[in-house]
């Protein structure tokens, strides 16, 4: 692990535990020489979210491929529950449920008959009717939309599928790709609400996204990535009071360096 | 976990209402298109039938001797060049032996770019194209839509998923298939219960077996540019240019690249060439005889020639003998001539004509052609069976009534003027009847034995994109 990229852990509530997902000295570049990822380390606990800001380019959805084992590393590990990614997938994912941007589903298919099909590929194979109903009332899904195709559904809709896709695989950590982007804000507090709920269970969350605000509200911790590079890491705790907004665009401008100095506990960056 | 995969291709399949349209259009084909099939069948047979009968109504002649094949009852289902085969070849006791007779026009409907509306025709071009219309977004789609995203984030092997994909979606297309072809045959066997004779139930059996190899390997081809294509659109725009050269370019480049590469004289050319040996050694022949007949008769005139041919006297013995010992020697010298040239002409075709398969073979359609019709008998195997078995019944002709004939023949040449009449009386022909004409139809094993390359060729287009696309997907980075 490079000590100079090293940051320390987010909550408190969840340092003592081993931690489920752990990003060690990350790096990506693409075969056309794009460095995706420089040299990422980060670590997310049992019942901790963990929320990566950044914008678009920055290496978020690049982390979270890398943990899916979507791409391999050029350097450096992704490890779910101590297994490396890249050199054991299936069982890497055994212990991940993941949530897109865009919940894809198949559009074909009821909202009951996708859930069916990956809970099965979850190797969820128990499940009944019934617990699907319920899961997809959990998430707010109301029972007449349970039947019908999802090609009729709206963003905020499918949002919900994938939500409960992931509650059903029953998974200790949860990948979240920009999940609350485009949802109205009622969609969105509904999702903050199913988020803390999946905290109170003990999940580990990463989640990627844009909306400094909702993360503040509900991560216990917060890194800001740029240009491949994680470059802020601070826990909810150490943000209080702080303007995060302005913390953002300041790094996002390039007017904060990253050290391992600064980052993690200077009180106020200083413009420079 | 496979099972399931499968399952989802399935159901995913049949609830996509644009395939499900295309597919049971494509079924719907397939009874008309025995019916009109049949129905062509029928009308050749009644053809063939007529001029046979009239043909054996005739008073034997060896002047009026053929051989006739009939149209196959299979030719239902796949016409092959049947149309474009002679009914009857006839015999004429001249060197130029045989000639083939009443070859159907060619048929120049909008159809015949790719043959005939048969089953051939609907597994070539109808089912292919649902096979590439199932198979192009199968991966594509899915990237596109960030379905696979979903799939792959979960604890599911990428070959599994492949597999699924494979199985799933040609399972849905081989029932399509399956029951389009059940449709066909049992109008087929309404028609004709020669349908279920066990050797028409092992040929259709095979057709279908490599229908089934052909149609998989189409759709393992769509699997395999949908797997490096990132948009639906731009597999399947590959995908019918694929289409369009494996179905059209290269079955027609094959033919044309062979008559560039090996190129051959024309039947017509032959026929004038052999035409023109045999009027030269006939010439040649009685300007001798004429040699012949103005030494030994002592006559400078060719009239009265044949009173001094049937004389009994010795020079018109000596004559006789001489005479005959002459034509035989033209004889064999045309024959043996004759024969260099047919023998170079098939040489020199055959070349062309393997060369022609060899690239045509580079094509699954052609591969497929050429398998299902010779099952069929309305192919180059068929034909070819036609033709040795017209030459070996033209040796026992010539054997047994040519011979007669050419040694009863008189040609006498001189000053520009040709006698020509029988060296004795005319006799009566040495036959009742004429001698029966059979032929026999290529046997299964044989025809399975010459298709052997055919084969191959579909079983390489089943298992070469399918390892590229499993190459392809294991090594890709989801992005």
């Amino acid at each position: 692990m490079e000590e100079s990229n090293r940051m320390e852990e987010g909550t408190s509530a969840a340092r003592n535990e081993a931690p489920l997902l752990e990003a060690d000295g990350l790096t990506k570049v693409y075969e056309d020489g794009t460095l995706g990822l420089n040299k990422v380390s980060f670590t997310v606990h049992p019942g901790e979210i963990y929320a990566m800001l950044g914008g678009n380019g920055a290496g978020k959805t690049t982390t979270i491929n890398l943990f899916l084992n979507f791409i391999e590393p050029t350097e450096g590990e992704a490890r779910v529950d101590g297994i490396v990614t890249h050199k054991e997938p299936l069982k890497a994912k055994e212990r991940l449920a993941f949530v897109s941007e865009n919940v894809m589903l198949y559009p074909n298919f009821t909202a009951i008959q996708n859930l069916d099909f990956f809970a099965k590929l979850g190797g969820k194979k128990d499940y009944s009717k019934d617990d699907y109903r319920d899961v997809l009332m959990r998430v707010g899904l109301e029972e007449v939309a349970h039947s019908r195709r999802l090609k009729g559904y709206s963003k905020g809709m499918r949002q919900k599928c994938g939500i409960a896709i992931a509650i059903l695989k029953d998974a200790p950590a949860i990948l979240l790709d920009e999940p609350t982007a485009g949802l109205d804000p009622k969609a969105g507090r509904e999702f903050i609400k199913l988020l803390e709920d999946l905290r109170s269970e003990q999940k580990a969350i990463l989640m990627s996204t844009h909306d400094i605000f909702r993360a503040k509200d509900v991560a216990d911790t917060i890194g800001i990535m740029n240009l491949g590079e994680l470059v802020m890491q601070r826990s909810a705790e150490e943000l209080r009071g702080e303007d995060l907004e302005k913390l953002y665009v300041q790094y996002m401008a390039g007017y904060m360096e990253k050290t391992p100095e600064s980052v993690p506990h200077e009180e106020e960056p200083a413009i420079s | 976990m496979l099972f399931h995969l499968v399952r989802k291709e399935i159901l995913d399949s049949l609830l996509n209402q644009r395939f499900v349209a295309i597919a049971v259009f494509s079924m719907v084909l397939m009874p008309p298109s025995a019916f009109i099939n049949y129905e062509y069948y029928e009308a050749r047979k009644a053809a063939f039938d007529r001029q046979l009968a009239e043909y054996q109504a005739e008073d034997p002649s060896s002047s009026n001797l053929r051989a006739y094949r009939a149209p196959v009852v299979l030719s239902a289902l796949a016409r092959g060049t049947e149309p474009y085969m002679p009914i009857y070849f006839a015999f004429s006791r001249d060197a130029n032996a045989t000639t083939a007779g009443n070859i159907e026009a060619q048929d120049f409907s909008t159809l015949s770019t790719f043959g005939s509306f048969d089953f051939l025709f609907l597994v070539q071009v109808v089912f292919s194209l649902l096979a590439v219309l199932l198979a192009f977004d199968m991966i594509s789609g899915e990237k596109e839509r960030g379905t696979l995203r979903a799939v792959l984030a979960n604890q599911v092997p990428r070959d599994s998923i492949l597999f699924g994909k494979l199985l799933g979606g040609y399972t849905v297309l081989w029932f399509t298939f399956l029951v389009g072809s059940l449709l066909l045959y049992l109008v087929l066997g309404a028609y004709d219960s020669r349908f279920f004779e066990a050797e028409a139930v092992s040929r259709i059996g095979f057709m279908f077996a490599m229908s089934s190899i052909f149609l998989a390997g189409f759709f393992a081809m769509g699997l395999m540019v949908s797997t490096f294509c990132h948009s639906s659109r731009t597999a399947i725009v590959v995908l019918l240019v694929m289409w369009v050269v494996l179905q059209l370019v290269i079955p027609k480049a094959g033919e044309k690249i062979a008559a560039i590469a090996l190129p051959t004289a024309s039947q017509e050319s032959i026929r004038i060439e052999k035409a023109g040996i045999v009027d030269d050694l006939s010439q040649e022949m009685r300007e001798k005889a004429g040699e012949l007949y103005m030494c030994l008769s002592g006559n400078d005139s060719i009239r009265g020639a044949f009173e001094f041919v049937r004389r009994e006297t010795p020079e018109s013995r000596q004559f006789r003998t001489e005479y005959l010992e002459i034509a035989q020697s033209y004889d064999r010298r045309q024959r043996d001539r004759v024969r260099e040239i047919d023998l170079e002409f098939m040489r020199q075709k055959e070349s062309q004509r393997g060369l022609s398969r060899a690239i045509s073979l580079l094509s699954p359609a052609s591969a497929l052609t050429f398998f299902v019709s010779n099952e069929a008998g309305t192919r180059d195997l068929a034909y070819e069976g036609y033709r040795n078995a017209v030459h070996a019944h033209y040796q026992i002709i010539d054997q047994t009534i040519f011979a007669h004939q050419r040694s009863n023949r008189l040609e006498v040449g001189m000053e520009g003027m040709v006698m020509m009449g029988n060296l004795g009386a005319e006799d009566p022909p040495p036959w009742d009847a004429p001698p029966s004409f059979e032929v026999r139809e290529p046997q299964l094993s044989n025809v399975l034995r010459s298709n052997v390359w055919a084969m191959v060729s579909l079983l390489a287009y089943l298992f070469i994109p399918f390892l590229v696309s499993y190459v392809a997907f294991l090594r890709y980075d989801v992005r």
